[in-house]
Protein backbone atom coordinates (compact mmCIF):
# COMPACT_ATOMS: atom_id res chain seq x y z
CA UNK A 1 0.00 0.00 0.00
CA UNK A 2 2.73 2.75 1.22
CA UNK A 3 4.62 2.88 -2.33
CA UNK A 4 1.80 2.94 -4.83
CA UNK A 5 0.50 6.46 -6.58
CA UNK A 6 -2.85 8.02 -6.23
CA UNK A 7 -4.18 7.66 -9.57
CA UNK A 8 -7.89 9.39 -10.40
CA UNK A 9 -10.05 7.27 -12.63
CA UNK A 10 -13.14 8.60 -14.77
CA UNK A 11 -15.58 6.02 -14.50
CA UNK A 12 -19.56 6.14 -15.24
CA UNK A 13 -21.89 4.99 -13.09
CA UNK A 14 -23.74 1.71 -14.08
CA UNK A 15 -27.00 2.82 -12.65
CA UNK A 16 -27.31 6.78 -13.31
CA UNK A 17 -24.14 6.89 -15.93
CA UNK A 18 -22.85 9.98 -14.10
CA UNK A 19 -19.14 10.49 -13.70
CA UNK A 20 -17.48 9.45 -10.88
CA UNK A 21 -14.08 9.35 -9.35
CA UNK A 22 -11.87 6.36 -8.45
CA UNK A 23 -9.15 8.10 -6.65
CA UNK A 24 -7.64 5.18 -4.61
CA UNK A 25 -7.78 2.52 -7.41
CA UNK A 26 -6.48 -0.87 -6.17
CA UNK A 27 -7.55 -0.36 -2.68
CA UNK A 28 -10.95 0.63 -3.24
CA UNK A 29 -13.35 -2.26 -2.45
CA UNK A 30 -17.01 -0.39 -2.91
CA UNK A 31 -17.86 2.64 -4.55
CA UNK A 32 -20.83 4.75 -3.88
CA UNK A 33 -21.95 7.26 -7.00
CA UNK A 34 -22.09 10.93 -5.70
CA UNK A 35 -25.42 11.30 -7.75
CA UNK A 36 -27.50 8.50 -7.21
CA UNK A 37 -26.35 7.31 -4.13
CA UNK A 38 -26.30 3.62 -6.10
CA UNK A 39 -23.01 0.99 -4.31
CA UNK A 40 -21.09 -0.46 -7.08
CA UNK A 41 -18.42 -2.77 -6.67
CA UNK A 42 -15.25 -1.27 -7.62
CA UNK A 43 -13.61 -4.64 -7.45
CA UNK A 44 -15.73 -5.69 -10.79
CA UNK A 45 -14.57 -4.20 -14.10
CA UNK A 46 -18.12 -3.86 -14.91
CA UNK A 47 -18.56 -1.77 -11.98
CA UNK A 48 -21.74 -4.15 -10.29
CA UNK A 49 -24.54 -2.45 -8.84
CA UNK A 50 -24.42 -3.53 -5.02
CA UNK A 51 -27.23 -2.01 -3.78
CA UNK A 52 -29.72 0.97 -4.63
CA UNK A 53 -29.68 4.37 -3.04
CA UNK A 54 -32.54 4.64 -0.04
CA UNK A 55 -31.33 7.65 1.26
CA UNK A 56 -31.77 11.34 -0.32
CA UNK A 57 -28.38 12.24 -1.76
CA UNK A 58 -26.64 15.13 0.59
CA UNK A 59 -23.79 17.12 0.00
CA UNK A 60 -20.65 16.60 2.87
CA UNK A 61 -19.41 19.54 4.42
CA UNK A 62 -15.97 18.41 2.89
CA UNK A 63 -16.54 17.51 -0.95
CA UNK A 64 -15.04 14.23 -1.96
CA UNK A 65 -11.63 14.98 -3.66
CA UNK A 66 -10.70 17.50 -1.23
CA UNK A 67 -7.22 17.43 -0.63
CA UNK A 68 -5.62 19.14 2.21
CA UNK A 69 -2.75 18.74 4.53
CA UNK A 70 -2.58 17.64 8.71
CA UNK A 71 0.11 17.73 10.68
CA UNK A 72 2.48 17.43 8.06
CA UNK A 73 0.74 15.09 5.81
CA UNK A 74 -1.37 15.37 2.76
CA UNK A 75 -4.68 13.70 2.64
CA UNK A 76 -7.34 13.37 -0.35
CA UNK A 77 -11.22 12.89 0.87
CA UNK A 78 -12.53 9.86 -1.04
CA UNK A 79 -15.20 8.73 1.38
CA UNK A 80 -18.28 10.08 3.18
CA UNK A 81 -19.95 8.37 6.08
CA UNK A 82 -22.71 9.49 8.69
CA UNK A 83 -23.05 7.37 11.26
CA UNK A 84 -25.74 7.68 14.64
CA UNK A 85 -26.05 6.01 17.84
CA UNK A 86 -29.75 6.93 18.45
CA UNK A 87 -29.07 10.95 19.10
CA UNK A 88 -27.70 13.79 17.13
CA UNK A 89 -24.93 11.43 14.88
CA UNK A 90 -21.88 12.41 13.74
CA UNK A 91 -19.75 12.54 10.18
CA UNK A 92 -16.79 10.51 9.19
CA UNK A 93 -14.79 11.53 6.06
CA UNK A 94 -12.12 8.72 4.77
CA UNK A 95 -8.91 10.16 3.92
CA UNK A 96 -6.64 8.94 1.64
CA UNK A 97 -2.88 9.47 1.04
CA UNK A 98 -0.84 6.64 -1.54
CA UNK A 99 2.01 6.59 0.80
CA UNK A 100 -0.02 6.81 4.46
CA UNK A 101 -2.95 5.05 3.62
CA UNK A 102 -6.24 5.65 5.47
CA UNK A 103 -7.35 8.11 7.98
CA UNK A 104 -10.81 8.90 9.73
CA UNK A 105 -11.31 12.64 10.05
CA UNK A 106 -14.73 12.83 12.76
CA UNK A 107 -16.63 15.58 12.92
CA UNK A 108 -19.16 15.46 15.69
CA UNK A 109 -21.11 18.76 15.23
CA UNK A 110 -18.46 20.71 17.28
CA UNK A 111 -14.72 19.79 16.50
CA UNK A 112 -13.19 17.34 14.32
CA UNK A 113 -10.83 14.16 15.21
CA UNK A 114 -8.55 12.46 12.98
CA UNK A 115 -7.91 8.21 12.95
CA UNK A 116 -6.01 5.87 12.42
CA UNK A 117 -6.59 2.28 12.49
CA UNK A 118 -4.04 0.21 15.18
CA UNK A 119 -1.96 -1.69 13.88
CA UNK A 120 -1.64 -3.50 16.98
CA UNK A 121 -3.92 -4.43 20.30
CA UNK A 122 -3.59 -1.99 23.05
CA UNK A 123 -3.29 -3.58 26.75
CA UNK A 124 -5.11 -3.14 29.70
CA UNK A 125 -4.04 -2.56 33.10
CA UNK A 126 -4.46 -0.77 35.99
CA UNK A 127 -8.08 0.04 34.90
CA UNK A 128 -7.84 1.20 32.02
CA UNK A 129 -6.44 0.22 28.43
CA UNK A 130 -2.99 1.15 27.82
CA UNK A 131 -1.09 2.39 24.34
CA UNK A 132 2.36 3.79 24.32
CA UNK A 133 1.96 4.59 27.50
CA UNK A 134 -0.35 5.97 27.98
CA UNK A 135 -3.74 5.10 30.06
CA UNK A 136 -7.47 5.19 28.37
CA UNK A 137 -10.39 5.26 30.75
CA UNK A 138 -13.27 3.34 29.47
CA UNK A 139 -16.30 5.83 28.39
CA UNK A 140 -19.78 4.53 28.98
CA UNK A 141 -20.67 1.50 27.50
CA UNK A 142 -20.83 -0.14 24.58
CA UNK A 143 -23.10 0.87 22.07
CA UNK A 144 -24.22 -0.21 18.53
CA UNK A 145 -23.98 2.71 15.53
CA UNK A 146 -25.25 2.17 12.13
CA UNK A 147 -24.52 4.06 9.30
CA UNK A 148 -27.41 6.71 7.87
CA UNK A 149 -25.44 7.66 4.52
CA UNK A 150 -22.90 6.77 2.73
CA UNK A 151 -20.82 8.13 -0.15
CA UNK A 152 -17.77 7.70 -1.90
CA UNK A 153 -15.39 5.04 -2.00
CA UNK A 154 -14.39 2.73 0.64
CA UNK A 155 -11.83 0.02 1.86
CA UNK A 156 -14.50 -2.27 2.69
CA UNK A 157 -18.03 -3.37 1.76
CA UNK A 158 -20.33 -0.54 3.53
CA UNK A 159 -23.69 -0.21 3.21
CA UNK A 160 -26.44 2.05 4.74
CA UNK A 161 -27.74 0.58 7.88
CA UNK A 162 -24.37 -1.34 8.17
CA UNK A 163 -24.40 -1.86 12.15
CA UNK A 164 -21.14 -2.18 14.58
CA UNK A 165 -20.69 -1.85 18.44
CA UNK A 166 -18.41 0.19 19.56
CA UNK A 167 -16.48 0.77 23.12
CA UNK A 168 -14.86 3.90 23.99
CA UNK A 169 -11.81 4.97 25.77
CA UNK A 170 -10.47 8.50 26.35
CA UNK A 171 -8.07 10.52 27.76
CA UNK A 172 -7.87 14.32 27.21
CA UNK A 173 -6.87 15.20 23.58
CA UNK A 174 -7.09 11.12 22.62
CA UNK A 175 -9.82 8.22 22.44
CA UNK A 176 -9.28 4.56 21.23
CA UNK A 177 -12.37 3.20 19.54
CA UNK A 178 -13.31 -0.43 19.31
CA UNK A 179 -15.59 -1.46 16.67
CA UNK A 180 -17.10 -5.33 16.40
CA UNK A 181 -19.20 -6.59 14.40
CA UNK A 182 -20.19 -10.88 13.87
CA UNK A 183 -16.75 -11.37 12.17
CA UNK A 184 -13.98 -8.57 13.14
CA UNK A 185 -12.76 -5.98 15.18
CA UNK A 186 -11.37 -3.01 14.81
CA UNK A 187 -9.12 -0.55 16.91
CA UNK A 188 -9.07 3.08 15.67
CA UNK A 189 -7.19 5.72 17.49
CA UNK A 190 -8.62 9.08 16.98
CA UNK A 191 -6.28 12.56 18.20
CA UNK A 192 -8.64 15.61 18.31
CA UNK A 193 -7.31 18.30 16.15
CA UNK A 194 -6.75 22.36 17.55
CA UNK A 195 -9.97 24.33 16.93
CA UNK A 196 -10.33 25.42 13.43
CA UNK A 197 -7.21 23.56 12.40
CA UNK A 198 -9.34 21.02 9.87
CA UNK A 199 -11.61 24.03 8.52
CA UNK A 200 -8.25 25.69 7.98
CA UNK A 201 -7.13 22.81 6.50
CA UNK A 202 -9.89 22.19 4.15
CA UNK A 203 -11.02 25.97 3.56
CA UNK A 204 -14.21 25.30 5.39
CA UNK A 205 -15.99 28.00 7.86
CA UNK A 206 -14.60 27.87 11.08
CA UNK A 207 -16.58 27.17 14.53
CA UNK A 208 -17.24 29.15 17.05
CA UNK A 209 -15.50 27.61 20.49
CA UNK A 210 -17.91 26.80 23.03
CA UNK A 211 -17.36 24.23 25.74
CA UNK A 212 -21.15 23.35 27.42
CA UNK A 213 -21.16 20.04 25.67
CA UNK A 214 -17.49 18.95 25.64
CA UNK A 215 -16.72 15.35 23.29
CA UNK A 216 -15.59 12.48 25.98
CA UNK A 217 -11.99 13.23 24.67
CA UNK A 218 -11.50 16.95 24.75
CA UNK A 219 -8.64 18.36 26.39
CA UNK A 220 -9.69 20.99 29.15
CA UNK A 221 -9.32 24.24 27.46
CA UNK A 222 -9.12 25.21 31.34
CA UNK A 223 -6.20 23.50 32.50
CA UNK A 224 -3.83 25.17 31.67
CA UNK A 225 -4.34 28.38 33.12
CA UNK A 226 -5.50 26.53 36.36
CA UNK A 227 -2.09 25.45 37.23
CA UNK A 228 -0.54 28.22 36.40
CA UNK A 229 -3.02 30.00 38.88
CA UNK A 230 -2.68 27.33 41.11
CA UNK A 231 1.31 28.00 40.92
CA UNK A 232 1.08 31.73 40.97
CA UNK A 233 -1.36 31.83 44.11
CA UNK A 234 0.77 29.35 46.27
CA UNK A 235 3.77 31.34 45.37
CA UNK A 236 1.93 34.49 46.62
CA UNK A 237 0.50 33.07 49.37
CA UNK A 238 3.88 31.79 50.85
CA UNK A 239 4.77 35.41 50.43
CA UNK A 240 2.23 36.88 52.32
CA UNK A 241 2.78 34.16 55.07
CA UNK A 242 6.09 35.06 55.52
CA UNK A 243 6.03 38.57 55.42
CA UNK A 244 3.01 38.48 58.44
CA UNK A 245 5.35 35.79 60.38
CA UNK A 246 7.61 38.86 59.87
CA UNK A 247 5.86 41.56 61.00
CA UNK A 248 3.96 40.01 63.50
CA UNK A 249 6.01 40.50 66.50
CA UNK A 250 5.02 43.41 68.90
CA UNK A 251 6.58 45.15 71.72
CA UNK A 252 5.07 46.24 75.07
CA UNK A 253 5.31 50.20 75.69
CA UNK A 254 3.64 50.89 78.57
CA UNK A 255 1.88 49.29 82.01
CA UNK A 256 -0.49 50.59 84.32
CA UNK A 257 -2.85 48.53 87.13
CA UNK A 258 -6.01 50.53 88.16
CA UNK A 259 -8.65 49.17 90.73
CA UNK A 260 -12.63 49.20 90.10
CA UNK A 261 -15.41 48.91 92.29
CA UNK A 262 -17.55 46.43 91.02
CA UNK A 263 -21.29 48.56 91.43
CA UNK A 264 -19.65 51.67 92.45
CA UNK A 265 -18.42 55.01 90.44
CA UNK A 266 -16.66 54.84 86.71
CA UNK A 267 -12.64 54.96 87.31
CA UNK A 268 -10.65 57.04 85.50
CA UNK A 269 -6.83 57.09 85.00
CA UNK A 270 -4.22 58.14 82.51
CA UNK A 271 -1.05 55.85 81.29
CA UNK A 272 1.76 58.93 80.45
CA UNK A 273 4.09 59.45 78.07
CA UNK A 274 3.78 56.04 76.03
CA UNK A 275 6.28 56.77 73.10
CA UNK A 276 5.69 55.19 69.37
CA UNK A 277 8.80 55.91 67.51
CA UNK A 278 9.41 55.55 63.82
CA UNK A 279 6.28 55.39 61.52
CA UNK A 280 2.80 54.88 61.60
CA UNK A 281 2.05 51.17 63.69
CA UNK A 282 -0.71 49.36 65.28
CA UNK A 283 -1.82 49.23 68.72
CA UNK A 284 -2.93 46.60 70.60
CA UNK A 285 -4.20 47.78 74.37
CA UNK A 286 -4.89 44.34 76.56
CA UNK A 287 -6.72 44.52 80.01
CA UNK A 288 -6.59 41.80 82.78
CA UNK A 289 -9.01 41.36 85.48
CA UNK A 290 -9.13 37.78 86.51
CA UNK A 291 -11.11 38.52 89.47
CA UNK A 292 -14.19 38.81 87.84
CA UNK A 293 -17.41 36.85 89.22
CA UNK A 294 -20.63 37.35 87.51
CA UNK A 295 -20.00 41.19 86.58
CA UNK A 296 -18.26 43.09 83.77
CA UNK A 297 -16.07 46.29 83.74
CA UNK A 298 -16.42 48.49 80.81
CA UNK A 299 -13.29 50.11 79.17
CA UNK A 300 -12.99 52.68 77.37
CA UNK A 301 -10.12 54.28 75.69
CA UNK A 302 -8.84 57.15 74.94
CA UNK A 303 -5.32 57.42 73.05
CA UNK A 304 -4.42 61.23 72.69
CA UNK A 305 -1.27 62.48 70.73
CA UNK A 306 0.30 64.93 73.37
CA UNK A 307 1.42 66.76 70.43
CA UNK A 308 -1.70 67.06 68.22
CA UNK A 309 -4.45 66.05 70.52
CA UNK A 310 -5.51 63.87 68.22
CA UNK A 311 -7.36 61.31 70.32
CA UNK A 312 -7.68 57.69 68.87
CA UNK A 313 -10.72 55.86 70.93
CA UNK A 314 -12.13 52.50 71.66
CA UNK A 315 -13.73 49.94 74.50
CA UNK A 316 -13.87 46.62 75.24
CA UNK A 317 -15.04 44.81 78.10
CA UNK A 318 -13.89 42.47 80.45
CA UNK A 319 -16.20 39.75 82.08
CA UNK A 320 -16.99 36.74 83.63
CA UNK A 321 -20.39 34.81 84.59
CA UNK A 322 -20.81 31.33 85.70
CA UNK A 323 -23.74 29.74 86.87
CA UNK A 324 -25.47 25.99 86.81
CA UNK A 325 -28.24 25.11 84.93
CA UNK A 326 -30.21 21.65 83.93
CA UNK A 327 -26.78 20.55 81.80
CA UNK A 328 -24.81 21.31 85.07
CA UNK A 329 -22.10 24.28 85.57
CA UNK A 330 -21.36 26.60 83.30
CA UNK A 331 -19.50 29.71 82.37
CA UNK A 332 -18.13 32.35 79.67
CA UNK A 333 -16.86 35.40 79.32
CA UNK A 334 -13.46 37.06 78.56
CA UNK A 335 -11.32 38.55 81.73
CA UNK A 336 -8.66 39.11 79.46
CA UNK A 337 -9.84 41.56 76.14
CA UNK A 338 -7.57 43.03 73.17
CA UNK A 339 -8.38 45.53 71.37
CA UNK A 340 -5.96 47.13 68.60
CA UNK A 341 -5.66 50.85 66.96
CA UNK A 342 -4.68 50.57 63.30
CA UNK A 343 -2.08 53.22 62.02
CA UNK A 344 -1.45 55.14 65.12
CA UNK A 345 0.81 57.73 64.08
CA UNK A 346 4.55 58.11 65.73
CA UNK A 347 4.81 60.47 68.82
CA UNK A 348 4.43 60.54 72.42
CA UNK A 349 0.54 59.36 73.38
CA UNK A 350 -1.56 59.52 76.95
CA UNK A 351 -3.74 56.77 77.46
CA UNK A 352 -6.81 57.92 79.34
CA UNK A 353 -8.65 54.57 80.43
CA UNK A 354 -12.18 54.96 81.78
CA UNK A 355 -13.19 51.91 83.78
CA UNK A 356 -16.66 50.89 85.77
CA UNK A 357 -17.15 48.00 86.78
CA UNK A 358 -21.20 46.08 87.34
CA UNK A 359 -22.66 43.36 88.54
CA UNK A 360 -24.48 40.74 86.44
CA UNK A 361 -27.93 39.95 88.93
CA UNK A 362 -28.98 36.35 87.18
CA UNK A 363 -32.22 36.33 89.76
CA UNK A 364 -32.75 39.73 88.64
CA UNK A 365 -33.30 39.18 85.10
CA UNK A 366 -35.99 36.47 83.24
CA UNK A 367 -34.05 33.53 82.87
CA UNK A 368 -33.58 30.18 84.83
CA UNK A 369 -30.26 30.67 85.67
CA UNK A 370 -28.74 29.86 89.23
CA UNK A 371 -25.89 32.26 89.42
CA UNK A 372 -22.89 31.55 92.30
CA UNK A 373 -23.82 34.15 94.03
CA UNK A 374 -27.41 34.83 96.21
CA UNK A 375 -29.00 37.98 97.49
CA UNK A 376 -26.80 38.42 100.14
CA UNK A 377 -23.49 37.53 98.70
CA UNK A 378 -24.47 40.16 96.00
CA UNK A 379 -24.99 42.58 98.38
CA UNK A 380 -21.73 41.73 99.77
CA UNK A 381 -19.61 42.07 96.65
CA UNK A 382 -21.02 45.56 95.56
CA UNK A 383 -18.29 47.02 97.11
CA UNK A 384 -16.23 44.58 95.54
CA UNK A 385 -12.60 46.22 94.06
CA UNK A 386 -11.33 44.06 91.13
CA UNK A 387 -7.80 45.14 90.05
CA UNK A 388 -7.51 45.46 86.66
CA UNK A 389 -4.35 45.16 84.27
CA UNK A 390 -3.92 47.59 81.73
CA UNK A 391 -0.94 47.01 78.67
CA UNK A 392 0.03 48.64 75.87
CA UNK A 393 1.88 47.45 73.28
CA UNK A 394 2.96 48.68 69.06
CA UNK A 395 2.95 46.62 66.39
CA UNK A 396 2.05 43.66 65.63
CA UNK A 397 -0.33 41.97 62.86
CA UNK A 398 -3.93 41.86 62.40
CA UNK A 399 -5.23 38.45 62.03
CA UNK A 400 -8.18 39.61 59.77
CA UNK A 401 -5.19 41.86 57.15
CA UNK A 402 -4.25 37.89 56.64
CA UNK A 403 -7.76 36.29 56.12
CA UNK A 404 -8.61 39.05 53.73
CA UNK A 405 -5.16 38.92 51.64
CA UNK A 406 -5.35 34.69 51.25
CA UNK A 407 -9.01 34.84 50.54
CA UNK A 408 -8.34 37.45 47.31
CA UNK A 409 -5.00 35.47 46.29
CA UNK A 410 -7.06 31.87 46.23
CA UNK A 411 -10.03 33.43 44.49
CA UNK A 412 -9.13 33.38 41.28
CA UNK A 413 -6.98 29.54 41.82
CA UNK A 414 -10.34 28.16 43.19
CA UNK A 415 -12.44 29.61 40.60
CA UNK A 416 -10.15 28.25 37.90
CA UNK A 417 -10.42 24.64 39.74
CA UNK A 418 -13.90 24.85 39.64
CA UNK A 419 -14.01 25.29 35.98
CA UNK A 420 -11.31 22.35 35.07
CA UNK A 421 -13.06 20.18 37.07
CA UNK A 422 -16.63 21.15 36.00
CA UNK A 423 -15.18 20.73 32.60
CA UNK A 424 -14.14 17.28 33.02
CA UNK A 425 -16.92 16.34 35.23
CA UNK A 426 -19.00 17.79 32.26
CA UNK A 427 -16.40 15.51 29.32
CA UNK A 428 -17.24 12.02 31.20
CA UNK A 429 -20.50 12.20 32.69
CA UNK A 430 -22.22 9.24 31.02
CA UNK A 431 -19.50 7.50 32.24
CA UNK A 432 -20.77 3.74 33.82
CA UNK A 433 -18.50 0.92 35.01
CA UNK A 434 -21.08 -1.71 34.87
CA UNK A 435 -19.64 -3.37 30.99
CA UNK A 436 -15.93 -2.58 31.55
CA UNK A 437 -14.60 -5.81 30.31
CA UNK B 1 1.56 32.05 30.21
CA UNK B 2 -1.98 33.03 29.49
CA UNK B 3 -3.16 36.51 29.46
CA UNK B 4 -5.57 35.61 32.44
CA UNK B 5 -2.72 34.53 34.42
CA UNK B 6 -0.35 37.49 33.48
CA UNK B 7 -3.82 39.62 34.70
CA UNK B 8 -3.93 37.60 38.00
CA UNK B 9 0.25 37.55 38.78
CA UNK B 10 -0.23 41.60 38.28
CA UNK B 11 -2.96 41.12 40.82
CA UNK B 12 -1.35 38.98 43.45
CA UNK B 13 1.56 42.00 43.33
CA UNK B 14 -1.05 44.51 44.02
CA UNK B 15 -2.34 42.21 46.91
CA UNK B 16 1.16 40.96 48.25
CA UNK B 17 2.15 45.46 47.95
CA UNK B 18 -0.74 45.87 49.49
CA UNK B 19 -0.34 43.58 52.57
CA UNK B 20 3.37 44.74 52.50
CA UNK B 21 2.22 48.65 53.42
CA UNK B 22 -0.51 47.43 55.95
CA UNK B 23 1.53 45.66 58.03
CA UNK B 24 4.87 48.19 58.05
CA UNK B 25 2.31 50.67 58.96
CA UNK B 26 -0.43 48.97 61.18
CA UNK B 27 -3.12 49.69 59.20
CA UNK B 28 -6.19 47.03 59.59
CA UNK B 29 -9.69 47.82 58.42
CA UNK B 30 -11.06 45.27 60.53
CA UNK B 31 -9.02 47.35 63.62
CA UNK B 32 -11.64 48.51 66.62
CA UNK B 33 -10.49 51.80 66.48
CA UNK B 34 -7.52 54.05 64.98
CA UNK B 35 -7.20 55.31 61.90
CA UNK B 36 -9.83 53.93 59.00
CA UNK B 37 -11.12 51.17 61.75
CA UNK B 38 -14.85 50.03 61.16
CA UNK B 39 -15.39 47.04 62.82
CA UNK B 40 -16.56 47.98 67.04
CA UNK B 41 -18.17 46.30 69.41
CA UNK B 42 -19.90 46.67 72.40
CA UNK B 43 -21.95 43.79 73.76
CA UNK B 44 -21.88 42.44 77.24
CA UNK B 45 -24.05 39.85 79.99
CA UNK B 46 -23.98 36.11 79.26
CA UNK B 47 -24.93 34.53 75.58
CA UNK B 48 -25.29 31.17 77.68
CA UNK B 49 -29.27 29.62 76.84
Amino acid sequence: MSDAPSTVRALSCTHCGGTISLRAAGYTVSLICEHCGTTLDATDPDLRIIAQATAAMRVPLIPLGTRAEIRGTAWEVVGYLEKSDGGDGWAEYLLFNPYQGYAFLLDDGRRFSIGFLLDRLPGYDWGALQLDGEGYKRFGTRYATWVKFVVGEFYWRVAEGEKVRVSDYVRPGKMISCEENDTERTWTRLFMLDWGEAEKAFGIEPRRREYSTPSPHEPSPYRDKMVEAVILGAIAAVTLLLIAMMGGGSTRAASAEMQVAIGGAPVTQVVRGIEFPGRNTAVRIGARANQLDNSWIELDYSLVNRRTQASFDASSVAERYSGRDSDGAWSEGDTTPNIKLSSIPPGTYDLVVEASGHRWAPGGSNNSFTGNAGIFSSLAVENTVIPVEIEVARGGMFGGNVLLGLILLLLWPAYAIFRHYGFEARRLMPVSEDDDE
Amino acid sequence: MSKSSILYGIFCLLVVGGFTYATMNGFSPFAQGGTRGFVRTAAYGPTHK
